[in-house]
């Protein structure tokens, strides 16, 4: 891998892992758009610097979610303490993210490798990026339709019950399929529980924290893996920018939330995907 | 529901160790192949204490 082919993944790891677009089918397509043969996603080295992109983005979403993960981590801690649930909503919050972290623990452990192996080439990844775009508006036009019909309003985060903190969870694990967005689908799920967009996507984001952080702390002795070696520059500089896009994603994607909704990033994976898996089937890209 | 949380901690308990030490092949799936798979172990570790609190939190919650 060159330099510039690592500053140009770390980039594109710090704006898709927020952006409800597959960060992973990101990686598989535009490398493979670029014909970019020389990467192999299996190879020990590139899996290594993959963890530190993570890491670097875990930290980027910790930075700016600082005050509100003070206070969850705060009131959790103060239950625990205490050996009782109180009413605090930060509290509330806490456990809701807790729970909602178990099915992508249990699920990624599963099957992660195994779908990435079934699933890692660029027609599978094309067409599950349509798909994604085609939750999105399916999400989005489900959402207006309960509150058009059903008259049902939006609730704060706290209001979610522990279930539907699980459902947004599995929700959260359909990302493990590349070119389906962690983000998009939690998001989706979110507001099929009654969440606007906005508080959707924050807690989306709340919910990526501990996966994404544990997810790169529990793969860093890949770091030191046989046959592993990533240039510490291409790591360090890897690392920095894929936190500071995935930073300036999640400031600019929770102010968007505020007025927009999904769709146009339903029509960004329709047509992404479209074209994908065009030029995959007349060999254009392979 | 506390038993069941009393119940899911131990069994959390027992998959961790054995996830751990690889004392078991029978469910190469859930991490018992015979190997040692730290990831697996933390996972159902972290699982078990999760349903300790939980079990924690039903036996003091107001009747």
């Amino acid at each position: 891998m060159t330099f510039v082919q690592a500053i140009v993944i770390a980039v594109l790891q710090g704006i898709s892992e927020l952006f409800p677009v597959s960060s992973l089918g990101h990686t598989i397509l535009i490398p493979a758009l670029l014909h970019w043969n020389n990467i192999d996603r299996a190879d020990p080295t590139f899996l290594a610097f993959v963890v530190v992109l993570h890491l670097g983005t875990a930290v980027a979403l910790i930075v700016f979610y600082r005050d509100d993960w003070a206070r969850l981590a705060k009131a959790l801690v103060g239950s625990v303490v205490r050996g009782r649930l109180g009413d605090d909503p930060d509290e509330r919050v806490a456990w809701l993210l807790v729970v909602g972290t178990i099915p992508v623990g249990i699920l990624g452990l599963l099957f992660k490798e195994k779908v990435s192996v079934l699933f890692g080439t660029v027609t599978p990844v094309a067409i599950f990026l349509m798909i994604n775009g085609l939750v999105m508006f399916a999400g989005d036009w489900l959402r207006r339709r309960q509150h058009a019909v059903a008259g049902a309003t939006y609730k704060p985060i706290e209001a979610l019950t522990y279930g539907q903190s699980i459902l947004v969870g599995f929700g959260q694990a359909f990302a493990l399929l590349p070119g389906i967005s962690r983000s998009g689908a939690s998001i989706v799920v979110g507001l099929l529980c009654d969440l606007d967009t906005a508080s959707a996507a924050r807690y989306s984001f709340l919910l990526a924290t501990p996966v994404i952080f544990a997810a790169a702390a529990l793969s860093i002795p890949d770091l030191w893996a046989p046959g592993a070696h990533v240039v510490a520059a291409q790591a360090v500089v890897g690392a920095i920018l894929a936190g500071i896009f995935a930073y300036l994603s999640v400031a600019f994607l929770t102010r968007y939330f505020k007025d927009h909704d999904l769709r146009a990033f339903g029509w960004y994976c329709l047509l992404f995907g479209a074209i994908c898996f065009i030029l995959a089937k007349t060999g254009v890209i392979a | 529901m506390k038993i069941l949380a009393l119940i899911l901690g131990l069994v959390f308990v027992l998959f961790a160790i054995t996830a751990a030490t690889g004392i078991c092949s029978a469910v190469p799936a859930l991490g018992f192949d015979g190997g040692h798979h730290l990831k697996h172990a933390i996972l159902y570790a972290v699982l078990a204490v999760l349903s300790l609190f939980w079990y924690r939190f039903l036996a003091n919650a107001p009747k």
